[in-house]
């Protein structure tokens, strides 16, 4: 069994990982840009309703647009 | 107007390299090195803030990118967490890596040559049920009263057998759980046990670990995977690689 990292299979998994997890700073060395936490559930939120949107077949068109610019800009920065 | 950097990894090496504008909002990525470990980031003045949920899936996507990129070109990195920025100027940075020197070496000796896994099992509860029924005397017999004529009792029983159902549900999920950990933990270098999401009724999430792996490793966990979601009733989710959020030690 090989693991899997697509995109927009694991967009979830690399949330959880880049929003709750990590090198952190004590707090007294920050600048904060905003409730991090926050921007985290909402996003994640935002996510699930875009899955549950992709499952029905709505936004397959922007979904391709965006894995085309993806593909695209990942080729770009390559060369 | 305060300064800062905005902090995507610390990597293995020193060479005050520029990366280029691939940053969170197209910024300026540069390497700043102390001793033999350079920090990946990009230089802020004024306030940053996210003001919407669009602008901050970007700005995560781009965090992780530079992430990526950093990994591709040092090998070891220890990534932060996203939207972390450090006040002050080079200085402040340097005496802050200076300061945790010691632990990021250790850390990073630690993920050496590795990359994290997420494995997330399933079951479905509700089709082993009458297995359990019918390995419990206990709840055969709730089962057998709380059907019987008299609605009162009936309904005593019926509440001690859901609730007895419950109870064998739970005693069957720590048992695949701890059964299935031991499998994945023996193939690897470190494993964290995550929050468990709920999702459908019917199929739930049994497991949901973080691990630590080497090329090797990951074959034989593979392996092991494959294994425990051969049948169709344990459902398996193998991701990665990551960098190792999980495992940066601090």
């Amino acid at each position: 069994m090989k693991p899997i990292r697509e995109k927009e299979a694991t967009l979830v998994d690399l949330l959880d990982r880049l929003l709750d997890k990590g090198l952190v700073l004590n707090a007294d060395l920050v600048i904060t840009m905003g409730d991090v936490p926050l921007i985290g559930i909402n996003l994640k939120a935002a996510i699930a309703g875009m899955e549950t949107m992709l499952q029905y077949g709505l936004m397959r068109e922007f979904d391709k647009e965006v894995s085309e610019e993806r593909e695209a800009y990942l080729v770009k920065s390559e060369a | 107007m305060s300064e800062g950097y905005y902090l995507y990894c610390i990597v293995d090496g020193s060479d005050n390299a520029s990366l280029g504008p691939i940053g969170v909002d197209d910024s300026f990525v540069i390497t700043i090195s102390n001793k033999d470990i350079s920090a990946v980031v990009h230089h802020v003045t004024g306030d940053v803030k996210i003001e919407d949920t669009e602008k901050s899936l970007q700005w995560v996507g781009k965090h992780q990118s530079v992430v990526e990129e950093a990994w591709k070109k040092y090998k070891t990195v220890l990534p932060f967490a996203f939207g972390t920025i450090i006040r002050g100027d080079e200085g402040e940075l340097k005496k802050w890596m200076e300061k945790e020197h010691d632990r990021l070496v250790k850390s990073m000796m630690k993920v050496k040559g590795k990359a994290e896994y997420g494995v997330q099992i399933f079951w479905f509860p509700s089709r082993c049920l009458d297995q359990l029924v019918n390995s419990s005397a206990e709840l055969k017999d709730l089962k057998k009263k709380s059907e019987g004529e008299n609605s009162g009792t009936a309904y005593m029983y019926k509440k001690r057998y859901e609730k007895a159902l419950k109870d064998e549900i739970e005693h069957k999920a720590s048992e695949l759980f701890r059964s299935f950990f031991e499998r994945i933990k023996a193939c690897v270098t470190e494993i964290t046990v995550e929050k468990i999401k709920t999702l459908e009724e019917d199929k739930q999430m049994l497991l949901n670990v973080s691990c630590l792996a080497d090329e090797g490793q990951v074959e034989v966990l593979g392996n092991v995977l494959e294994d425990i979601g051969a049948g169709e009733d344990h459902p398996v989710r193998f991701t990665g690689p990551w960098p190792p959020y999980s495992f940066v030690g601090m």
